[in-house]
């Protein structure tokens, strides 16, 4: 029997943009698919606030709530392949591993200050807080990430160390907001029994699903799929086939071997750099095992 | 504090092996891998790997415990391999189709780059 090896897989970037991308993995097993997606949410490392010392805190928030908000705040991870994880490093040289930011804010009005991540100052111009930058919609103002309010005459000065690390120890790590694959769906219409239908039947058939994979060409009388990317194998519209006695008409099944990823970066690092490191993360696992292997091997032969 | 460290999630203690194997008293061509400080990801991909190959008669793996940062991979085989060689043609098929996927994702990349 034939092994299966590499070579049948099939990638394609069907939506590229700086924080989110869409893609299509075909030809590989579940099993990949989902330790992609695993190794994207906690093996990629990236730059987070990890120890806080906090040398004035007046605000209404207590220094822990403070230290944990912001840890949260992503902060831009070009910089990480430099750096090493504390636990990596053995040397004495602090700046190989810590990255220092400062918060100083001081409220002198009378009226309440918004204390936002564009007021944390960073000793490293490649490691600043990411800013709010997509299209400006209803609640969503431009403008640093709050961390607190200060009221008049309160006072902050905390001294930061951003530090590398992975989603595996704390999500603050994590460089994805979303990082998710659906099985492919596979559509098979009965031609035949189309034809039996009336066309305000037909419509009906369109119109009850949700995910509109389908459009009715009144010209032709038949309907025709327009596009797969919606589905949500909710079930709708073979339940509504179903209704009109019209059995296996219409059937739509997962793909096993056929993935729609979609990745959004919470923007500590471009999308497509998170899954690339992702796919590279896993090789580097795969070798750890191989050369382990060799030396069983060698052991035990 | 009665807190293990955070670090001992992924660093692999002194003296420890990655990947230990050990083969069943009483059963032959089966055995145990223990692969220390790797969790779901790597355990199952190499467990459906296994069950593509004809000659592995049983192949499964366990967390014996969230805070027991193992995995334990069983394998069986017939007489035409070992379980050390069906994972070892495990590691090498995912490998091979792992740098096919790195490979063709960067030039889709690169290809929507230069338009």
């Amino acid at each position: 029997m034939e092994r299966q090896t590499g070579g049948d897989s099939h990638v394609s970037v069907t939506r590229l943009e700086d924080q989110s991308i869409t893609f299509s993995l075909k030809g590989v097993d579940v099993s990949l698919a989902n330790a992609l997606r695993r190794v994207m949410i906690a093996d990629v490392p990236t730059l987070a606030i990890d120890l806080v010392e906090v040398v004035e805190n007046s605000s209404v928030l207590c220094d822990e709530f403070l230290a944990h908000r912001l840890g949260l705040i992503p902060l831009s991870s070009k910089k990480v392949s430099e750096l090493f994880k504390p636990y990596e490093y053995m040397g004495e040289d602090d700046s190989a591993t810590d990255v220092h930011l400062e918060l100083n804010v001081r409220c002198l009005t009378e009226q309440a200050m918004d204390v936002t991540s564009e007021d944390m100052v960073s000793y490293d111009e490649r490691v600043k807080p990411i800013t709010f930058q997509g299209t400006v919609s209803d609640a969503a103002k431009p403008g640093g990430i709050l961390i607190v309010k200060l009221r008049n005459k309160q006072q902050l000065l905390l001294k930061c160390i951003a530090r590398k690390g992975t989603g595996k120890d704390h999500a603050k790590w994590s460089p994805v907001a979303t990082a998710v694959f659906k099985h492919d769906p596979v559509v098979h219409v009965n031609q035949e029994l189309l034809k039996t239908l009336s066309g305000s039947d037909k419509r009906a058939i369109v119109e009850s699903d949700p995910s509109q994979m389908f459009k009715y060409d009144a010209d032709l009388d038949t309907i025709s799929l327009t596009s797969t990317g919606s589905c949500t194998f909710d079930g709708e519209i073979v339940k509504k086939v179903n209704e009109m006695g019209k059995h296996g008409l219409i059937d739509i099944r997962p793909c096993f071997d056929s993935f729609t990823f979609h990745v959004e970066s919470t923007g500590v690092l471009d999308a497509e750099e998170i899954v690339l490191q992702a796919v590279h993360i896993l090789q580097t696992k795969l070798d750890t095992v191989g050369g382990e292997l060799d030396m069983i091997e060698s052991e035990n032969f | 504090m009665n807190q293990p460290s955070r670090a001992d999630r992924f660093v692999l203690p002194d003296g420890e092996r990655k990947v230990t194997y050990e083969r069943d008293t009483k059963v032959e061509n089966a055995g145990t891998f223990v692969i220390q400080r790797e969790d779901h990801t790597l355990a199952n991909l190499l467990r459906m790997e296994l069950h593509k190959n004809p000659d592995v008669v049983f192949a499964g793996y366990k967390n014996p415990h969230p805070t027991d940062h193992r995995v334990i991979l069983k394998v069986h085989t017939n007489a035409n391999t070992t379980p050390v060689q069906a994972l070892r043609d495990a590691v090498t098929n995912l490998r091979a189709e792992v740098s096919d996927i790195a490979q063709q994702f960067a030039d889709e990349i690169n290809a929507i780059r230069r338009q």
